[in-house]
């Protein structure tokens, strides 16, 4: 119902949905291959998965028939590349250096690298976002909620 | 025990500082971030599940409720004004938009103010009546009867998502799967933990919701051109003011989204996104004229709003009395009910009646609020809606990447939001919708231990299942429903050819 939401799914969308559906059923088959399967009297820790697997893998071909059988329009996948890495990246600098750097210079390095998803970088702007930004999770997370992290460890 | 009798009890709950000070700080926090872009009513009581680990049960409970209704509150705030189109408020935007761009913001404003306070008024209701006697029912259920509950349950989620079946299908089965990993509670066999120690008490589903929902919201939403209709001193006290005509053709509009929404909130799988886009439809087929709608007709945003509300707090009917989430919020809700030692099911109101009147009590306290909140204090939410998305986006990754890892104090849950935010933009561009997974990974496990505990029972017997006179009718139902849907939609595919494009 959404303006960009109405439409339905293209065949692409349909035959690379299917096709990693299929992937994903496999993988898994494959793993809970060799969880012990038990009896139905005792069903084992491998029964449940191995069912869902084989779920997911028939669901799946279904998917992928469907988008080879429908008339290919233009494909209509955009990834947003910028904002996919600088969030990315931050959250994986943000998490190296938390425990390792503290919370402070974690908090400012998460903020100033995931600004820069959006187009129109201002560095001044995120500057000062950042400190901002910081001072008050310093003060709800290490003041009030005191959570076991240094908020600066050299 | 009388009805008034509980009633009390729950006031006397409700009404002690620590329960208010939490309803007050949840039906703000979920306004709040009802109303940033980005962030929705799933990633605001994801968020704050870390919270609730330090309170009691109650002040938990009434917080988490709390941040929903107050999150549905808030998204029609941004629907109206900048025409964002939130999980809960998608619908609100096609007539609410052109609403504000006509000048008549503050009107629609206000009576979506006046139809949310309607849908939850009903809705409560209906929880205070029909909790108890549901719960009563549901004593004498065993484990077929809770297996045959559970795939009701699912199927009713693939019956009423949104876009196709097999692809809602798909999304239950991803989630169930995401809910086996760790260790099998029956056998101790540690299953899909890649030898990860931290895994084997499985993945957090907070973990999940928030990469799912707000880090994938964050990162889909970046770089996208918003230009807002109205400025924070267009709303005047006069400017909300509806016309004769307005009331006239709003409340009937009203009353039917509250009874649709108070109906589809209690379904399995349905919820207030559902509800909402139900009631647009009917109030467009009902129309006089259909085509006012999409052009400013109030009908079209006050009937979704009441529904949204309604179903809100219908759900709560289901996730209370018999332990199954009907969406992705309740579904987060039960899962932080669970840790704190309190199983919801049939025996939750007898257990634990200061916990379920106080909530109602509370839902009641927490509506006067936000009534407060969006009709003086409007202007205050109208002024936020113009933060720019340079500055919301960094703060809420900081306060999700924070969040997440005060769950567990873990620096590995926090790569895994980030791992799960990406996965969700992927699902976002290839047009799986990520509700129904989350209902997979919390009904899930249950299936698996409710269809083994039964099996034990009856020495294997598979059609044993379906032996109880409950549990064979809620299978039955499940496999007309699953029949219906795809057949369905085989024949709408038949009728219309795919568009182009």
């Amino acid at each position: 119902m959404a303006p960009d939401s109405s439409a339905a799914p293209s065949a692409a969308q349909n035959l690379i949905g299917g096709l990693l559906t299929v992937a994903l059923g496999v993988f898994v088959l494959a793993m809970a291959w060799h969880y012990p399967m038990g009896s139905l009297l005792r069903m084992g820790p491998g029964f449940f998965p191995c069912v869902i697997a084989v779920l997911i893998v028939l669901l799946g071909l279904a998917l992928t028939a469907s988008a080879l059988r429908a008339q290919w329009g233009p494909a209509s996948i955009r990834i947003q590349w910028r904002s996919v890495l600088a969030v990315a990246a931050g959250v994986i600098l943000f998490a190296v250096s938390l425990e390792r750097a503290g919370l402070v210079p974690a908090t400012l390095l998460l903020v100033l690298v995931s600004s820069l998803a959006e187009p129109g970088w201002r560095p001044r702007r995120a500057a000062i976002l950042a400190v901002v930004v910081t001072a008050l999770v310093y003060l709800l997370f290490v003041t009030v909620l005191q959570i076991p992290v240094a908020a600066v460890s050299l | 025990m009388g009805f008034w009798h509980n009633l009390a009890l729950g006031a006397e709950v409700a009404f002690t500082t620590q329960n208010l000070l939490y309803c007050f700080l949840g039906v703000t926090l979920g306004n709040l971030m009802g109303v940033i872009p980005g962030v929705g009513a799933v990633a605001a009581v994801s968020i704050l599940l870390p919270v609730t680990y330090h309170i009691p049960p109650s002040a938990g409970l009434i917080m988490l409720a709390g941040l929903y209704y107050g999150a549905v509150y808030g998204a029609v705030t941004g629907a109206i004004l900048l025409n964002i189109p939130h999980t809960v408020s998608a619908v609100e935007c096609l007539d609410g938009y052109p609403m504000a761009r006509q000048g008549r913001a503050g009107v629609a404003l206000f009576m979506t103010t006046i139809a949310s306070l309607c849908g939850s008024i009903v809705g409560i209701i209906i929880l205070a009546l029909f909790a108890p006697p549901v719960a009563a029912i549901a004593l004498t259920f065993e484990s077929p009867d809770y297996f045959a509950l559970v795939v009701l349950g699912m199927t009713g989620a693939v019956a009423l998502a949104r876009g196709s079946p097999i692809r809602s299908f798909i999304m239950i089965l991803t989630g169930m799967l995401i809910g086996l990993v760790g260790m099998d509670v029956t056998s101790a066999q540690q299953r899909f933990t890649f030898g990860i120690s931290e895994f084997i008490d499985g993945i957090s589903i907070g973990v999940i919701a928030m990469g799912l929902f707000g880090v994938a919201e964050l990162i889909a939403n970046a770089g996208q051109l918003r230009v807002g209709a109205v400025k924070a001193a267009d709303i005047t006290w006069r400017s909300m003011l509806p016309t004769r005509e307005d009331i006239k053709r709003s409340w009937p509009a009203i009353l039917r989204g509250t009874g649709l929404g108070s109906f589809f909130g209690v379904l399995p799988g349905g919820g207030s996104v559902l509800a909402s886009i139900i009631a647009y439809t009917t109030e467009k087929q009902l129309a006089a004229e259909p085509d006012r709608f999409g052009k400013g007709a109030i009908e079209g945003v006050v009937a979704p709003e009441a529904a949204a509300n309604a179903a809100c707090q219908t759900s709560f009917v289901p996730m209370l009395t018999l332990g199954i989430p009907t969406d992705p919020i309740t579904a987060v809700m039960l899962a932080a009910l669970l840790i704190k030692g309190v199983s919801p099911g049939p025996d939750f109101i007898n257990n634990h009646p200061d916990i379920f009147w106080g909530l109602v009590i509370s839902f009641v306290i927490g509506n006067v609020l936000l009534v407060i909140w969006h009709i003086p204090f409007i202007r205050l939410w109208v002024r936020l809606l113009t933060v720019p998305f340079d500055i919301l986006l960094p703060s809420v990754l900081v306060l999700i990447c924070l969040g997440v890892y005060t769950i567990h104090n873990s620096t590995l849950d926090v790569l895994l939001v980030l791992i799960f935010g990406c996965i969700g933009y992927g699902m976002r561009l290839l047009r799986f919708e990520p509700a129904p997974l989350l209902i997979g990974l919390v009904l899930g496990p249950l299936m698996e231990t409710y269809l083994r505990r039964s099996l034990i029972v009856s020495h294997g017997d598979v059609l044993a299942l379906a032996g109880r006179p409950i549990s064979g009718t809620m299978l039955l139902v499940s496999a007309l429903i699953l029949i219906w849907t795809f057949r369905k939609r085989a024949k709408t595919k038949v009728e219309q050819p795919p568009q182009a494009g």
